[in-house]
């Protein structure tokens, strides 16, 4: 199968590229850097094939025989399962919420709602976090061009956060989900764009600042109205952004 | 219809050697040099090999493969095989023509 899509951000190549691959021009480097450096490394330049390569490199900058398509999405069978993996998380979170909220009869003093449905709405959260690891697995597989090692980092330590939510640590989740998120964020924001990403942001802030009290005055309603209708949806609306599938950058023959 | 090599101005030489070596199967680049200058004798610099893979690319001479790690391997494609042996006929009849006149000419 003939091939000759990169994805974005591997100009930057995962390891650092020589000085003299540098010299060539960017559609150039993203096409035929990796494998000119991997060359380079296996049979390390004498002088004069120093020279050939400045020579070369003058060559591809005046006679362009590559050109940069512009960036493109594409989409997997993979991106879709992970899109909707991403919206059952909003929906399992809200669905929680959504039996407190609906059945506690006395609400305004708190969270009354009887044990079964209480077990009920807990096992859907539960579920919820078990899906949630693995759709920033999934985010870390499928955009870790975007994300970078930063956004990858934050992702894992969201994940750890929904993995605490889980078992006995659940006191240290919602930092590591809070920090996770925020750490995440800029790779998110180049994978699924700025809008959504806020969302996504300031409902996991506006939720861990009800959980800590900072806003509804300390009481648990507003935490779980926000989890129904706010840090819900946001994932619903993150799920369907990863419906498309990362960038990919595309270099072709020029005149192609 | 092929196009010569010709066209390709100083890479011409290097862009043939390229296509026979990839005429027993596909290659990438450091086993494309290596065996370049096996075949040939002369040390192919980098940076030319890289600028004439570039060139038989554009033109459809050759295709690149699945990269199998950093290394990509590239292939003959019909076009390229069909001027390869263009190449080396016109080469192989020229050689025949400047042999049999410096025999007559002995």
């Amino acid at each position: 199968m003939a091939a000759s899509g990169r994805r974005r951000g591997q100009a930057a190549p995962s390891r650092e590229m020589p000085f003299l691959v540098r010299l060539y021009p960017r559609a150039w480097r993203i096409r035929y850097g990796d494998e000119f450096a991997d060359l380079l490394a296996a049979r390390p330049p004498m002088v004069r094939d120093q020279f050939d390569i400045v020579r070369a490199a003058i060559d591809a900058r005046l006679h362009p025989q590559v050109i940069e398509a512009p960036a493109r999405r594409v989409t997997t069978v993979g991106d879709r399962v992970l899109a909707l993996a991403a919206v059952a998380v909003g929906a399992l979170f809200s669905a929680w919420a959504g039996i407190i909220v609906s059945f506690s009869p006395r609400w305004g003093e708190g969270v009354t709602v009887g044990n079964d449905l209480l077990a009920l709405s807990y096992g859907l959260g539960l579920l919820g976090a078990f899906v949630a690891i693995g759709v920033l697995l999934g985010l870390i597989y499928r955009h870790i061009e975007d994300l970078r090692s930063i956004g990858t980092l934050g992702a894992l330590v969201a994940a750890a956060g929904f993995l605490a939510m889980t078992g006995d640590a659940g006191a240290s989740a919602l930092p590591l989900i809070v920090f996770g998120t925020v750490g995440m964020s800029p790779g998110l924001a180049r994978a699924v764009g700025r809008p959504v990403t806020t969302f996504v942001l300031g409902s996991t802030l506006f939720l861990a600042s009800a959980m800590l009290g900072f806003v509804g005055g300390g009481g648990q309603e507003l935490l779980w109205l926000w989890m129904l209708a706010g840090y819900g949806p946001s994932w619903m609306l993150l799920g369907i952004s990863l419906r498309r599938g990362p960038h990919v950058t595309i270099t072709a023959p020029v005149g192609a | 219809m092929t196009e010569p090599l010709g066209e390709l101005g100083r890479f011409a030489e290097p862009s043939l050697f390229i296509l026979a070596s990839l005429g027993e199967g596909p290659k990438h680049g450091y086993a494309i040099m290596t065996d370049v200058e096996a075949i040939s004798g002369q040390r192919m610099g980098p940076g030319t090999l890289y600028a004439a893979l570039a060139r038989l690319e554009r033109r459809g001479l050759i295709e690149a493969l699945e990269p199998e790690d950093r290394r990509r391997p590239y292939r003959l494609t019909g076009l390229g095989a069909t001027t390869l042996r263009a190449q080396l006929q016109s080469l192989s009849e020229f050689a025949k023509t400047g042999l049999r006149r410096l025999e007559g000419g002995r």
